[in-house]
């Protein structure tokens, strides 16, 4: 059977959706920020904002300097992820067999469906005219088609924007002739340069060098390399029910030095990240803290936990464990915290944390569900205005693929 | 520049056409809104989304005139209609 794997990427992703929610943005240098200020960052800009070099990950003074035209609008998260919804609930319709890789990317795997790449090609286009009748017309995407995942998403990546590209077992090492090798999904500029050692220097390079060298410089992860640019298979797709970890970050806007401030933030991000624990049924064995200070420096800890975590009050309690002693000496500027070792929920009864605060939670759960988030919050975050910490897209799996 | 940008978050009535249609965009199509003592007709509904409130969702219709592009929000709970954004030039 021929395995035939096509990848999307939505173009612009978060910018389109913004100029197909607005028209009166279309056809103009358009940047979706972080955050409206002027150390917020780009993290989305528009094909025309693109050609005045505004990138992701430009902070917005700087935008306006390359730029000065450029419409800026905050980052909207719903709008962005009820869009991918759409576009998933309409791909769910020509194959079960889906993974969404981030907010505007998924592999699409037609395996035993179809015959050829060719039918593989047709229905591509029959899915970007369903995208822009159906979930947007500005909204447009790349595509990758291939037998392998990794070569169906490098085929994407390099595809002309609102293109269809095509790798087969005939064609694959002619495109990948010449090919610079941090093109590649995978392969940037450290890695890159220890293979440049190796005089390997383009992709067609790496496939034709022998994979025992590759895997006796740089073990399993050469013979990876070499694997996926020869269309060898080596994962398929992911179909992760639970995700990795769960996390939530903040560039604080205020400097000081203020305790009180500092751990309202903290509650609020111990917060989004319990509910999406609970709401997701699992608990967390694992823990992650990581706080930036001005005249500090970074300073993070992860640890593994021996109780598992399932409360807000937990993970704002460890957190604090964690960074109390830095909150005290530097001026923060961002939060991170996480929780990984994530498993379905045990209700295994423990000796330590009372059952009276878990019906606590679950009663608190029961009000914010139904009025609303942070209807009824802990003390610490009461007061805390909603410009801190609100909520905020991740670039990785943010939308789920059951509903 | 910046994008002109309020949040009235008013409860608005609306004319609306429910009309069997294939997709989300398609079925509930707002057509005019009084806000302000001021008619303004929807020419087209540009994206439609859910936005939620605690575990229920809201629907979202980004929607414009000839001049200035509008939120409105609608709350299949209670059935009313909330003007959340306004964005013009």
């Amino acid at each position: 059977m021929q395995r035939i794997i096509l990848h999307f990427d939505m173009n612009s992703y978060f910018a389109s959706v913004e100029q197909q929610a607005n028209p009166f943005l279309r056809g103009k240098p358009v940047g979706v920020c972080s955050t409206m200020s002027r150390r917020g960052c780009i993290i989305a800009s528009s094909r025309e904002a693109k050609t005045f070099g505004v990138k992701t990950g430009c902070r917005v003074d700087e935008a306006k300097m390359l730029c000065p035209q450029i419409k800026l609008v905050e980052v909207d998260p719903p709008k962005y992820r009820s869009t991918t919804e759409n576009i998933v609930r309409l791909c769910k319709e020509y194959t079960s067999e889906i993974e969404l890789y981030s907010i505007d990317e998924a592999f699409l795997d037609f395996s035993g469906l179809i015959k050829s790449f060719h039918q593989a090609e047709t229905l591509g286009q029959i899915i970007k005219t369903r995208i822009r009748q159906e979930a947007g017309e500005w909204l447009n995407c790349s595509m990758g088609i291939s037998y392998t995942r990794w070569l169906a998403k490098f085929a994407g990546d390099t595809a002309p924007k609102g293109g269809i590209v095509i790798v087969n077992p005939q064609n694959r090492l002619t495109y990948l002739k010449g090919r610079d090798l941090q093109e590649a999904w995978g392969i940037a500029g450290a890695l890159a340069s220890r293979l440049n050692a190796l005089n390997i220097f383009t992709l067609d390079e790496l496939a034709r060098y022998s994979p025992i060298n590759l895997l006796e410089v740089f073990g399993i992860r050469g013979y990876k390399l070499w694997a996926n640019v020869n269309g060898i298979e080596l994962a398929g797709l992911e179909q992760r029910k639970i995700p990795k970890s769960i996390g939530h970050s903040h560039v604080l806007r205020k400097r000081n030095r203020d305790e009180k401030f500092h751990k309202a933030v903290i509650m609020r991000l111990a917060e989004r990240t319990g509910r999406r624990l609970r709401e997701m049924n699992l608990e967390a064995h694992g823990i992650y803290a990581f706080m930036r200070a001005e005249g500090l420096g970074d300073f993070g800890v992860s640890r593994k936990v021996f109780q598992p975590i399932l409360t807000t009050w937990s993970i704002y309690r460890q957190v604090l464990e964690i960074l109390a002693p830095f909150l005290k000496k530097g001026m923060p500027t961002f939060f991170a915290l996480g929780l990984f070792n994530l498993q379905p929920k045990s209700d295994q009864l423990s000796l330590f944390e009372k059952p009276k605060s878990l019906n606590l939670v679950k009663a608190l759960d029961i009000i914010n569900n139904k009025y609303g988030e942070e209807t009824i919050v802990q003390g610490d975050l009461a007061g805390l205005s909603d410009g801190h910490a609100p909520d905020r897209i991740g670039f990785r799996k943010t939308v789920g693929l059951d509903d | 520049m910046l994008v002109f940008h309020e949040q009235p978050h008013e409860k608005v009535r609306v004319f609306v056409d429910f009309s069997p249609g294939q997709n989300n965009f398609k079925r509930v199509i707002p057509r005019a809104f009084f806000w302000a003592g001021k008619r303004y007709d929807i020419q087209s509904v540009n994206l439609v989304y859910q936005r939620r409130r605690g575990n229920k969702q809201d629907w979202c219709f980004a929607v414009s005139d000839q001049a200035n592009a509008f939120v409105l929000l609608f709350n299949p709970e209670n059935l009313e209609w909330i003007l959340e954004e306004v964005q013009g030039q």
